[in-house]
């Protein structure tokens, strides 16, 4: 049979799924979509519309498809089953995704977590081999790429630094610990900070709808918000700097909704690594912003699948 | 025979045990030809035999010849090298410690002569017990970069940029050298579990180090089953998140108490206590099965582990999920150096032909064969 000339990702997310189609060769998408995720009507609603999105994307049928990649939030390990706790859509929980999708499709599939899958895209996209990606956004999530490859761990949990615990007395989290990462610098517990330092008064609502408002004072000067952010880049930079220091990697990139909204924060982070991090480390090491904003998940889910292809082929 | 199916041949055998030639073809996807060349090549080199035979299949007739590689006909040393001393291993494919020696550093202030002279030492009790390496794997304490065996920077040994030889003479008899690999001495600890095929895929070595009065920590790391050296060879650092890193102490703890442990109870459970507050971030974010205490440390798991499971948040991930495994290496005392020596199986078995290894100049398939034959 001769091998499929393209390759798909699917970004599955809370609210949409990003699918791409991709030729074999280069990392442009030749065709893409959006399709909103049945995220409250339980696991089989999630797989239709995963096989719509691959279905929309290719009408011709799929058979000069090699492979497809889908990146999904929660805890992916390296045989494609989803573990818990994935807040955003419980229904995976359990599933063998990457089988699932192979059996219905006949495509060989392969999946893994969204932040992961962000990691290898960014990794591509500026030619380094190691590289540790920070995913900013509602909640912190990540990936790490270590020579060229990406590190998982042993349960899908690797660069999920969002549940590394800052402050064991700190506040319970979703996961079951206390005093995680993202209960501290999350966009709902940034607003929420804010209100608590005495910010000039938000509307009422949900914090993390209201992190634009707050991202806007912070870019007009409001010094609480200023401080908020600081003391917020300070704690992504201690867990940031203590993986550098065993990582040692080429380039640290900030993403995610947050530093997308306040671009300074990529600077912030990398002046708080001079306060705990080794020297030599930080001049051979670059803190950027992401390139890909967010097309990352579903480019980095199509360069899994393409490293699928060429691995069977 | 200098094709890229041997390589492929002895991987399997080595990764699934002994087979018959017609297993091997089929996971391989290779003629049956193909498979039976190989094969009467690495017999006649003395690195496989014909093993017994297994059950007849279904269809009856005759019954097919087991293969598997001779394990003690395969055998790398490992060097540990430190200020004041060196200790030497030999081991077999097997994973088995065939020979061990140790002796005082005399060239404290010239790593390159000591790794030589710690080399003479190793080969010449090998040789006199008909225990020739293909390879000597070496450890040291620092930045170290095995493609340029290279020494970039050591702290405890106080130098800078000092090349290692790349191979060691056969101990003076007419033998042919063998390569010398370096690497730094936590990875060679971490390098250590993943002998012999132990089908560890990501862990985190937590090495305990004592130079004179100075207690140090490293770390090695394994990936997707293999160590991880990171950009320049700079990962594994460590530092306590009480301190701020870069030229001063790795610890918040007075080295006048470091230096207590492991023999007083109250200073190794304030070591481990502040040593698990820095690597809960560590586990946290690269999620390993195992976390593996060598060196200094070796004594401290039971510490260890109640840290892990006292302190609220230090494990880091969901509740529900098992916590991570603690164990000592399983080298005992010769950690680094049987780790040294694992490192260089790893490397042999890594090959993608005869003459050509991961590094350039390094250990290949060849220098098995020769040392092989030397037995």
């Amino acid at each position: 049979m001769k091998p499929g000339r393209t390759i798909i990702g699917l970004d599955l997310g809370g609210s949409s799924i990003k699918a791409g189609l991709f030729p074999v060769e280069n990392s442009a998408p030749t065709r893409t979509l959006i399709l909103a995720t049945p995220a409250h009507e339980g696991c089989e609603s999630l797989m239709d519309a995963l096989i719509a999105a691959v279905g929309a994307l290719c009408p011709e049928g799929l058979s000069d498809v090699a492979a497809i990649g889908i990146g999904t939030p929660g805890l992916v390990d390296d045989n494609g089953l989803v573990h818990g706790p994935a807040v955003n859509l419980s229904a995976w929980q359990g599933t063998s995704l990457s089988a699932s999708v192979s059996e219905r499709l006949g495509v060989p599939c392969v999946a893994g977590n969204d932040g992961s899958f962000a990691a290898l895209a960014e990794a591509r996209d500026r030619g380094v081999r190691e590289l540790l990606f920070v995913s900013w956004g509602t909640g912190i999530g990540g990936g790490i790429v270590c020579d060229g490859r990406l590190v998982t761990g042993n349960r899908g949990m690797a660069g999920e630094i969002g549940h590394v615990c800052v402050d064991p007395s700190g506040p319970l989290c979703g996961c079951g610990q206390r005093g995680c990462l993202e209960r501290f610098t999350g966009a709902p517990e940034l607003v929420a900070a804010y209100r608590a330092r005495g910010g000039t008064a938000v509307p009422e609502g949900a914090d993390g709808a209201l992190f634009p408002e707050l991202a806007a004072r912070h870019q007009s000067g409001d010094p609480i918000a200023e401080a908020v952010m600081e003391a917020a880049a300070g704690m992504i930079a201690r867990v940031v700097g203590a993986t550098m220091s065993i990582l040692a990697p080429e380039v640290v990139v900030i993403g995610g909704g947050v530093p997308e909204a306040i671009p300074q924060l990529p600077d912030l982070v990398a002046r708080a690594l001079t306060q705990c991090s080794f020297p030599y480390l930080l001049e051979n090491c670059r803190v950027e912003s992401a390139r890909l904003g967010n097309r990352a998940g579903m480019a980095g889910a199509a360069e899994a699948a393409r490293n699928l292809s060429e691995r069977r082929s | 025979m200098n094709g890229t199916a041997l390589p492929l041949v002895m991987r399997t055998l080595r990764r699934d045990g002994a087979m018959p030639r017609v297993e091997l073809a089929r996971r391989l996807g290779m003629d049956r030809s193909t498979v039976t060349h190989v094969v009467n090549y690495l017999i006649g080199a003395g690195v496989v035999a014909e093993a017994g035979v297994t059950d007849a299949s279904r269809r009856g007739g005759r019954r097919p010849v087991v293969l598997a590689i001779r394990d003690e006909r395969l055998l790398a040393g490992g060097v540990e090298l430190t200020a004041e001393r060196f200790r030497a291993v030999i081991l077999d494919n097997a994973g088995r410690l065939r020979l061990r020696t140790w002796g005082r550093n005399r060239h404290p202030n010239d790593p390159a002569a000591a790794v030589e002279a710690a080399c003479r030492a190793l080969m010449s009790r090998a040789v006199r017990a008909r225990l020739v390496p293909f390879a000597v794997g070496v450890a040291l304490p620092g930045i170290v970069d095995p493609a340029r065996s290279l020494l970039v920077r050591s702290d405890a040994l106080q130098v800078e940029a000092v090349s290692i030889i790349p191979r060691t003479a056969g101990a003076g008899s007419g033998r042919a050298a063998v390569p010398v690999m370096v690497d730094n001495d936590a990875n060679c600890c971490a390098w250590g579990e993943l002998h012999p095929a132990a089908g560890l895929e990501d862990l985190l070595c937590v090495l305990g180090r004592r130079t004179g009065d100075l207690f140090t920590v490293g770390l090695g790391l394994v990936a997707g089953g293999t160590v991880y050296r990171g950009r320049r060879f700079r990962a594994g650092e460590f530092f306590s998140v009480r301190v701020k890193p870069g030229g001063g102490p790795q610890f918040g703890l007075s080295q006048e108490l470091l230096r207590l442990v492991p023999h007083d109870s109250s200073a190794t459970e304030r070591l481990t206590g502040e040593l698990m507050e820095s690597l809960g971030p560590l586990i946290g974010a690269l999620d390993p099965a195992r976390l593996v205490l060598g060196g200094e440390l070796r004594g401290a798991r039971d510490q260890v582990v109640r840290k892990l499971c006292s302190r609220p948040g230090l494990q880091v991930v969901s509740a529900a999920m098992d916590p991570v495994e603690v164990s000592v290496s399983r080298w005992g005392r010769d950690d680094v150096c049987a780790g040294a020596a694992g490192m260089v199986f790893e490397q042999l078995f890594a090959c993608d032909a005869i003459d050509r290894g991961p590094l350039p100049d390094g250990i290949t398939w060849r220098d098995a064969f020769t040392s092989v034959e030397a037995q």
